[in-house]
């Protein structure tokens, strides 16, 4: 069965990554490039993404709200759909943020693709 | 009183000549900054339209070689590669090893040696003006490539940026003397207050082990400007790791400096030290110290301090103070500081010796105010008022964050 990701960061590098690695390891993708854009992919009525990674700086809306309001059920998607939040804010407090917001795992820039695979893996139970 | 005639402004005629010259020099100079203006821009339009494509097929083929393949060949590739298609992946280089960390990152390290990147950067250091250094040393913290010491100690301290930009290459090579040597660049022979960058470096380098930061401030504390004197406790506060045996002694040293701002730094420098009674007693957090300072800012941050500690001897220094303390921004900073430990649960049940508020809960007023309020709701106590803006705002911000209500209270999906 093919498995699908929703990926929402605003920088191309990051995008370009994760867009090569995920497709080579089998993923459907929707890519966005902002947090309006994650949150209508989201909020789509087809909406069934196994993993969804987000940035935390956005334009538009940040990644931690977008989160909170997957969490919250606000949304389509599944509120316990696994999220990933994937940032170059590494302090303590931004982790802890992240965390409490409802991610499943917290990455910080610079991040290793092969750590990242691993962990929407072990999420997703492949 | 009568005007002096002779004191009347008088109308100076300006020749026709000097005017039309005046005008045609104007029109001409603007004339030239637009028409410069618009080659620039048209070059670099130019430029840009030919390089997308350039750099589109550069991005796919970096990215095949480093995930498609099991060896990236990366000689083979650059050795078949234009100038300008060189110059174009080193920019793509070094968008990607920012973003990159673990076999990926070496491998686009690989990358750079292969553009000899690594060689040119030594060269610039040793033989380049300012901004080659600072650049060079860049490109070496991109591939985590430590150059010899004495490179860094002989080029590399004129400025802060330098001091902080070569530290920055020791800490992404992750060397074994990042704390020693790191230190030694950033904090050796008159060194000055640091940009943004160069404080962040000094926390990393510093969070590896404290001991060499500490050390060196316990020589030099004293000579350094109020800036870096700030910084320096800045970058204490933030440490997590602590030193049990470390000579503080010039953070309270600091608590008495005649600038309110590292004052009001060496206090939050003390957020983590809580634990320490020796250093504690030397402070006298709990006599007159808060209560003989004149800065309403410096007793903000001391009774931030006290919030962190937040044991029954800090929590009634605080209650203490909130008799005392005249300035409404200090007073909001107390309520803060004081809130955990009260509200809005009340008191910690460990802590039983510390009455608890009267009416508890976040709206309650503050702990020993009970009576200041009065019947008609108008005689507000100046301390009960910063209470209840603390509670308010941290019922707020627990709303804003709160992930469970609305799916507990029943909200459906769409």
């Amino acid at each position: 069965m093919t498995k699908s990701a929703v990926i929402a960061d605003d920088d191309e590098t990051i995008r370009s990554i994760l867009q090569y690695k995920l497709s080579n390891a089998g993923f459907d993708l929707t890519v966005c490039h902002d947090g309006e854009a994650g949150r209508e992919a989201l909020n789509d009525p087809d909406a069934d993404p196994d993993i969804v990674i987000l940035d935390v700086m956005m334009p538009r809306l940040k990644g931690t709200q977008l989160l909170r309001t997957v969490r919250r059920g606000e949304l389509a998607v599944d509120p316990d759909v696994p999220v990933i939040m994937l940032t170059s804010r590494g302090t303590e407090d931004d982790v802890l943020e992240g965390l409490e917001s409802g991610a499943n795992e917290y990455l910080t820039k610079p991040f290793s693709p092969n750590e990242l695979l691993a962990r929407v893996e072990r999420l997703i139970g492949v | 009183m009568i005007a002096d005639p002779s004191s009347a402004t008088t109308a100076v005629a300006i020749p026709p000549v000097a005017l039309t010259a005046a005008v045609v020099v104007l029109a001409a100079s603007l004339a030239a900054v637009v028409i410069v203006t618009l080659g620039y821009s048209l070059r670099s339009d130019r430029r840009r339209r030919r390089r997308t494509p350039i750099r589109a097929d550069l991005r796919s083929e970096l990215l095949d070689r480093l995930y498609g393949r099991d060896e990236p060949a990366w000689d083979e590739w650059v050795a078949t590669l234009s100038t300008t298609e060189r110059d174009e992946l080193e920019s793509l280089l070094d968008v990607y090893l920012r973003e990159l960390r673990g076999r990926d990152a070496d491998s686009l390290a690989e990358l750079g040696v292969a553009l000899g990147i690594d060689e040119r950067a030594r060269r610039d250091i040793a033989d380049g003006g300012y901004w080659e250094r600072i650049h060079a040393l860049v490109w070496l913290a991109l591939l985590r490539d430590a150059p010899d010491r004495s490179l860094l100690e002989t080029h590399c301290r004129e400025t802060p940026r330098e001091r902080a930009a070569a530290a920055r290459v020791l800490y992404a090579a992750e060397t074994t003397d990042l704390a020693t040597t790191g230190i030694d660049l950033l904090l050796e022979a008159e060194p000055r207050s640091f940009s943004v960058f160069g404080i962040d470096t000094l926390y990393r380098v510093s969070e590896t082990d404290p001991a060499p930061l500490f050390e060196r401030a316990a020589a030099d504390f004293e000579t350094w400007d109020p800036a870096l004197q700030q910084q320096v406790l800045l970058v204490t506060r933030h440490l997590h790791t602590v030193v049990g045996g470390a000579d503080l002694s010039w953070v309270i040293g600091a608590l008495s400096n005649t600038e309110p701002r590292v004052r009001s730094a060496a206090w939050r420098a003390l957020d983590a030290y809580g634990w320490n009674r020796g250093l504690r007693a030397d402070i006298g957090a709990g006599s007159d110290r808060i209560a003989d300072e004149p800065a309403p800012s410096v007793r903000a941050s001391a009774y931030r301090a006290l919030g962190a500690w937040g044991d029954t001897e800090a929590v009634t220094a605080l209650r203490a103070a909130a008799e005392a303390e005249t300035d409404d921004r200090a007073r909001v900073a107390l309520a803060r500081a004081l809130f955990p430990h009260w509200g809005p649960d009340g008191p910690d049940p460990g802590r039983g010796d510390i009455p608890a508020p009267g009416r508890g809960g976040p709206d309650g007023p503050a702990p020993g105010r009970e009576n200041a309020v009065g019947s008609d709701g108008d005689a507000v106590d100046p301390f009960d008022a910063a209470w209840r803006w603390t509670s308010e705002h941290a019922r707020f911000d627990r709303l804003a964050r709160d992930i469970s209500g609305a799916r507990t209270r029943g909200v459906t999906r769409r």
